[in-house]
């Protein structure tokens, strides 16, 4: 009896150190545990005052996200609304009857400047007609048709009542080509521009220029009917020296 | 550029012949062939004229009578309507035997998916009622946005009410005026004759009891000139749209082939200064002629205004041998060869875009034949093929050319389309010489 009262003692102390082995482990865990709660609880304050200010911006970037965002989806919309707009405007442009316009000009070829130019002329296109005869005559001022083209310079000027413009302009054509077959049409029409000026003199010595340099154009007897009318004289051989006077005679009645 | 070059500086591209001898243009790019040339004026021809597959479709659906005892009128109206919109190919015209059963005659009657799906597939579609004989109501619906596009109450005679109607149609969906209300002058039985522009309507313009010749319409169509023997030399007439006589020339001679242009300047060609033809220009009642031509032996007639800027003249002229179309500024100057294919042409017609002239031409020993030029490229293009064509004359919109034609057996005045396509005959009794009214 002694015997099993000594073997309980001895399982009570070893209980009872396994309890304190225990209680001792269960307090170095708990305040393991506790530290770790502490570490965990700093880190979460961290974590949260992190939070607070990340959460303060990403509510200003939210709401200013948000914001974008319906203005995003409204101009989608617009952009969608107009998308389709353009592309029934588009249909309906393409689908209409159109008047052609020249084909298309290839950068270099004078010849397609020049149609175009003067299709744009003859279409009452004046100012397009006018742009592209000056391109041609600056791109091309050795070529065939450049008196051409600034004949048809003057000749805009000259239907828009731009007269002292349009008689500087067709006073080029004969320095760009002065046996060309425009040099007289531009002299006649200069000559016709300095009478409306009033430069009665001036257009006299044109007209009589061209006279001379072109006897058999068409503006020649054009100017010639001109002086007949505004200085019949100018028309007169010049006098020779010793020659005798012509002898006026009465008309009969 | 130096003289003479012009002359063979036009490249003919479109003869429909091989047979056909003409300089070639020195100054165009002759490393293109000439059917590429001629495929592009044709394109661009195509951008004019809505051809069968391209452009929008537009179905035309049957007028419904709203009031009784307009079956006659409703026919002609429903027919008229047709043929306008279907000759002004602004738009392909779906036939009939495809649409919806159901009548439609006012919007709340339209029900979208049958017009704008198959089998009609329509872009747009016209209908409306005719709620007496001088009164209609059109609309004009846009499939695809489900818009009314146009309401139109009409009034006028039934032929006049459809024209109205097509006008309006065609002036929405190309912003241009239409031509259904033109009117088409010509000679029939040595008088001038008018007509509407698609044969109907035909009377008496002149009853001269002599021989009339060449009518020409002013630009606004107010004014027509004509050559008239009544006085026994052939001289120039011109008459207000009422008929009354505003002025004629007075001179011995063979004066002919009248012009008027936009700002009312006519011009003709006479022998009344000697034994050459040669172009003047006078003022709108014939008087203060000023002679534009000096040749010597030489023919110089047929002189027509380019009637958008009036600023230059196109005529044809022999003094090269055969006649030629050559062009002459307004007040004499700049007058130069544009076309110069062999050949004997005649009557050029400068379209009223100022783009192209229309010429009649034998093609250098043939027969004669409606062709086009284009006034700044020289690319030239063969209208007719069938029997004998002349005196090409435009439609106000540029998009259409009346001629005289044999191809019957008789001189018939017809129409057809810029590229040649659908000619239709416009008179039956006999008609030379159109001149269309802008």
């Amino acid at each position: 009896m002694a015997v099993q009262l000594e073997e309980m003692k001895t399982e009570m102390v070893l209980l009872q150190r396994q309890v304190q082995s225990m209680q001792d482990t269960f307090n170095k865990t708990n305040g393991e545990l506790n530290t770790l709660i502490v570490q965990m609880s700093d880190n979460i304050s961290a974590i949260r005052r992190a939070q607070s200010s990340i959460s303060t911006n990403t509510n200003d970037t939210a709401s200013q996200v948000a914001a974008m965002g319906e203005r995003l989806t409204a101009t989608n919309q617009r952009m969608e609304r107009l998308s389709e707009q353009f592309a029934q405007l588009k249909k309906v442009i393409e689908d209409i009857p159109k008047m052609p316009t020249f084909s298309q000009i290839t950068p270099g070829n004078a010849e397609q400047l020049f149609a175009a130019a003067y299709s744009d002329f003859s279409r009452g296109n004046f100012q397009l007609a006018l742009s592209e005869f000056r391109q041609y005559v600056e791109i091309y001022p050795g070529s065939e048709l450049a008196d051409n083209a600034q004949y048809w310079v003057g000749e805009i000027f000259y239907g828009e009542k731009k007269l002292e413009e349009a008689a500087a302009e067709f006073d080029k054509v004969s320095t760009l080509n002065p046996n060309g077959d425009k040099t007289s049409p531009a002299q006649y029409k200069r000559a016709t521009i300095l009478l409306e000026l009033g430069k009665k003199d001036e257009a006299i010595n044109q007209f009589l220029l061209l006279i001379k340099n072109n006897p058999k154009s068409n503006e020649s007897a054009l100017a010639t009917q001109q002086l007949q009318q505004i200085a019949p004289e100018a028309l007169l051989p010049p006098v020779q020296p010793g020659a005798e006077k012509p002898v006026r005679r009465p008309k009969k009645p | 550029m130096k003289k003479g070059i012009l002359v063979s500086t036009i490249l003919l591209l479109i003869v429909g012949s091989s047979a056909f001898l003409f300089p070639v243009d020195a100054t165009l790019d002759i490393q293109n062939p000439a059917s590429q040339t001629q495929d592009e004026l044709r394109r661009q021809l195509g951008t004019i004229i809505v051809t069968p597959g391209a452009g929008p479709s537009l179905a035309v659906a049957d007028f419904q009578a709203r009031s009784t005892n307009v079956d006659q009128a409703l026919a002609m109206f429903n027919e008229t309507v047709w043929r306008d919109l279907k000759f002004a190919s602004v738009a392909n015209i779906v036939g009939k035997s495809l649409y919806p059963k159901t009548r439609l005659a006012d919007p709340s009657g339209l029900r979208f998916e049958e017009w704008g799906n198959e089998p009609v597939k329509a872009d747009y579609v016209v209908f409306g009622s005719l709620t007496g004989n001088t009164e209609a109501q059109g609309f004009l619906y846009d499939m695809k946005t489900r818009q009314q596009l146009l309401t139109a109450r009409l009034s006028g005679d039934a032929r006049n009410m459809a024209h109205q109607l097509a006008d309006q149609i065609i002036k929405l969906l190309t912003g241009v005026d239409g031509i259904a209300l033109s009117k088409i002058a010509y000679i029939h039985n040595r008088e001038v004759y008018v007509m509407d522009y698609d044969g109907y309507g035909s009377r008496a313009f002149t009853r001269d009891g002599s021989i009339a010749l060449f009518p020409a319409w002013s630009t606004d169509g107010r004014k027509l000139a004509y050559v008239s023997y009544r006085n026994g030399y052939p001289n120039i007439v011109i008459r207000g749209e009422d008929g009354l006589i505003i002025g004629s020339t007075q001179f011995k001679g063979t004066t002919t082939s009248p012009s008027i242009s936009p700002n009312g300047s006519l011009a003709f060609s006479s022998s009344k200064d000697g034994d050459s033809m040669e172009i003047y220009v006078a003022n709108g009642d014939g008087s203060n002629a000023r002679k534009l031509t000096r040749t010597r032996n030489s023919v110089n007639i047929s002189p027509r205004w380019n009637p958008r800027t009036g600023r230059e003249l196109a005529f044809i002229s022999d003094r090269g041998g055969s006649p030629q179309i050559y062009l002459i500024g307004a007040d004499g100057t700049n007058e130069r060869a544009i076309l110069s294919l062999g050949g004997q042409m005649d009557s050029p017609a400068w379209s009223p875009d100022g783009r192209f002239i229309a010429f009649t031409w034998d093609g250098g020993g043939g027969t004669f034949n409606i062709y086009m030029a284009d006034v700044a490229s020289g690319q030239v293009l063969r209208l007719t093929r069938e029997g004998r064509n002349e005196n090409p004359a435009w439609s106000p919109d540029s998009r259409h050319i009346a001629f005289q034609s044999n191809r019957t057996g008789r001189w018939e005045i017809w129409a057809m389309h810029i590229d040649g396509s659908e000619p239709r005959q416009l008179t039956l009794n006999g008609g030379r010489s159109p001149s269309w009214a802008y």
